[in-house]
């Protein structure tokens, strides 16, 4: 925790963008949930930190980051960016994502390569720490 | 082997295939064959970290946090991760403008990249640049810090000139520390002088 802080007060200055990624592509029933408002997505679309993606049924979406890393949710998902935080000089930075239900496949990107275990994911029982780069999570109702 | 019993007797006494997991984690080949690794510990930080380095190798975790290492088999992706699978952005195209000596011209030779560049970013939607600078060793680094970002910045301008939203561009500078050709300090290497141009 400590570290994550001292990152967070070295790198704020330069990641002073709202926008930390953007919608590639989808189908189906694709929302983002952001300040407590449920916006539909849109192809195109940015994507800012602490917004929840949320895929119905028959929805799916593609997301690129920032550091280059590549996101994909399935059906039935709920998943949130809850940390993003890339120093695009040093490639300092980290990356959390949290899977409350449904599927996510990840391509890690520039934090990933610049520091091991920066890039992590939370799942209902784990916690996983990246350390390269393409890797898929599924969890169950 | 007592162990693999005990671990098959686990498996067959909880009923635990893919499908009955609550949770399901795999490890796959990057798209070059390289095999990445995940370091896996408990939701809230603790336990020892089990790693998985090995390609399709597959983690389920059943209902009660129980985990079980396994491999994946074709059924079991496209049943699971077919769709997510399918969703995900492929990767950018890059490209390379190398740049005049301490200068942020684009060098004679790199006119045709520009060009297949500027034709690559006006023929997508949802077009994203991600544009980075760099240097070669000659000089401070606060100042290749400076002139890596004023490159980047260029190719930047550039691209705003041809009509690209500016909130799709993102330009920052490397300065030295990330060479194409590795030197000495204090090299000058025309490959280092660079900006590396992703089209996504």
């Amino acid at each position: 925790m400590r570290w994550i802080l001292a990152v967070l007060l070295i790198a704020l200055p330069v990641t002073a963008w709202a926008e930390i990624g953007q919608v590639k592509l989808l189908a189906g029933q694709v929302s983002v949930e952001r300040k407590a408002k449920i916006i539909p997505a849109k192809k195109g679309m940015l994507v800012e930190l602490a917004d929840v993606i949320i895929t119905g049924k028959d929805g799916r979406v593609g997301i690129t980051f920032k550091d280059n890393s590549r996101f994909a949710a399935g059906p039935n998902s709920r998943i949130e960016v809850t940390e993003f935080v890339f120093n695009a000089t040093t490639h300092k930075g980290s990356f959390i994502t949290k899977v409350d239900k449904g599927t996510l496949a990840i391509v890690s990107g520039k934090i990933a390569k610049q520091t091991p275990d920066a890039m992590k994911v939370r799942t209902p029982s784990s916690f996983l720490g990246v350390r390269g780069t393409k890797f898929l999570v599924k969890v169950g109702p | 082997m007592g162990r693999l019993v005990a671990l098959l007797l686990v498996i067959v006494g909880l009923g635990l295939s893919a499908c009955g997991a609550r949770e399901i984690l795999v490890l796959l080949p990057d798209d070059d064959g390289t095999i990445g690794a995940l370091s896996i510990v408990n939701r809230d930080g603790t336990g020892k970290a089990i790693i998985m380095d090995q390609a399709h190798q597959m983690m389920l975790v059943d209902p009660a946090g129980s985990k079980i290492m396994t491999m994946a088999s074709a059924a079991v992706m496209d049943k699971e991760f077919g769709a997510v699978l399918d969703s995900l952005p492929a990767p950018g195209k890059t490209f390379i403008l190398y740049f005049e000596t301490a200068s942020t011209r684009v060098t004679q030779e790199s006119q045709d990249a520009l060009l297949k560049l500027f034709a690559e970013v006006t023929g997508r939607q949802a077009v994203e640049v991600l544009v980075t600078g760099h240097t070669d060793t000659v000089g401070e680094i606060g100042t290749n810090d400076k002139l890596a970002k004023r490159r980047a910045e260029n190719v930047r301008e550039m691209l705003l000139e041809r009509g690209l939203e500016a909130s799709f561009i993102w330009a920052a500078g490397r300065g030295e520390r990330d060479l194409l050709i590795p030197t000495p300090d204090e090299t000058p290497e025309p490959r280092n002088r660079r900006v590396e141009v992703i089209v996504r």
